[in-house]
């Protein structure tokens, strides 16, 4: 047997789904709201003048503190090495292992702009960025995918924005000229045996 | 719009219980979603979606026409036919409906919008937590709460007993 109370609530729950059933939106509803949607805004001119002063003031008080600081101050340089073979994924901090037919992911942040990514198999430079086609470079990074077809060490270098001396294409000199220059950079190692 | 169109109109109807003002509302709701169209991420259903800005559009317009009442006429209070049955007679479905649509508007706006949501939309409890911003234990309660209401009000307005 049904509760009275329950039964109470399924007639009032019916009622309301039936609630304004009867009434349908006037007609032409939808070529108004067309209309409007595509109609030019009319504000009045102070309206206009506030909604762009306003946030400009704002924006402008916002630059003058915050600019400042992120000119003095540029994010930490970074770099970021990862090696990917279909479903398999190695990387992190620490230096590692590779295998033939992996891809690697290279990508640096910070140390300001223009930053710059040197790549060395074994002894030798085998890319660099800016200069290689392959580098994408944005304001805030660069990033780059190269392909592993030999055995051997591959070392990455992200230099930070400074007087970096050109690469002369042979790692110890490279890495000992940015020392001579007192450059910091960050430094992985990854090896593909 | 065509597809949406009638139940957001029921909506805002029954909602304000204004057909002026709901048709108002209903053509605001849909021009905001013309223009908030490029932000409509997809993560809840364009029906969640026209309906959290058709509820938003509701409970401002209840919200400025209280305050306008509140100046002009006090109270807002009608005077709404009594067509009262015989005590103990069980209520007929038109005295329900003319009582139930009094006594919602008993109830406070995000109250009506959860009833009506819930029965009139057939929104779910977690479908309205999308819509209203709260989560779907507190819509419950809100329901759950407001029923017992409105039973008595209906009750207590027809004189019989549901």
């Amino acid at each position: 047997m049904t509760d009275p109370s329950d039964r109470a609530n399924e007639r009032i729950e019916a009622a309301l789904a039936q609630l304004g059933a009867e009434h349908e939106p006037p007609a032409g509803w939808e070529a108004r709201v067309l209309a409007a949607t595509q109609a030019p805004s009319h504000r009045p001119w102070w309206r206009s003048w506030w909604t762009v002063a306003v946030p400009g003031l704002v924006l402008a008080a916002a630059a003058v503190l915050v600019v400042p600081r992120m000119v003095a101050a540029p994010a930490p340089l970074a770099l970021a090495v990862e090696f990917t073979n279909d479903a398999v994924h190695r990387g992190g901090d620490t230096p590692g292992i590779a295998t033939l037919g992996d891809i690697a992911h290279i990508v640096v942040t910070g140390g300001g702009e223009p930053r710059a990514l040197w790549i060395y198999h074994g002894e030798t430079l085998l890319l660099q960025c800016p200069g290689a086609p392959e580098c994408r470079i944005t304001a805030h990074a660069i990033a780059v995918d190269v392909a592993v077809k030999r055995v051997g060490d591959y070392r990455f270098i992200a230099l930070p924005q400074a007087a970096v001396p050109a690469p002369t294409g042979s790692y110890d000199a490279d890495l000992a000229a940015l020392q001579r220059a007192r450059i910091e950079y960050r430094e992985r190692k990854w090896t593909v045996p | 719009m065509q597809r949406h169109g009638s139940s957001v109109f029921r909506y805002c109807r029954e909602a304000l219980r204004d057909a002026a003002l709901a048709e108002d509302v209903q053509q605001q709701v849909f021009i905001a979603a013309f223009h908030d169209l490029p932000k409509f991420t997809g993560r809840s259903s364009l029906r969640t979606w026209l309906f959290a800005i058709a509820r938003h559009r509701v409970l401002d317009a209840a919200k400025s026409r209280h305050r306008t009442r509140s100046h002009v006429d006090g109270d807002g209070a009608r005077d709404i036919p009594d067509p009262r049955p015989s005590p103990g007679e069980q209520i007929d479905d038109v005295r329900l409906h003319e009582a139930l649509v009094d006594c919602l508007q008993a109830l406070r706006p995000r109250v009506i919008t959860a009833i009506l949501l819930r029965f009139q939309q057939g929104f779910t409890f977690e479908d309205m937590a999308d819509v209203c911003h709260e989560k779907p234990g507190t819509l419950q309660a809100q329901v759950q709460r407001a029923m017992p209401v409105l039973r008595a009000c209906i009750e207590s307005r027809t004189g019989g007993t549901l």
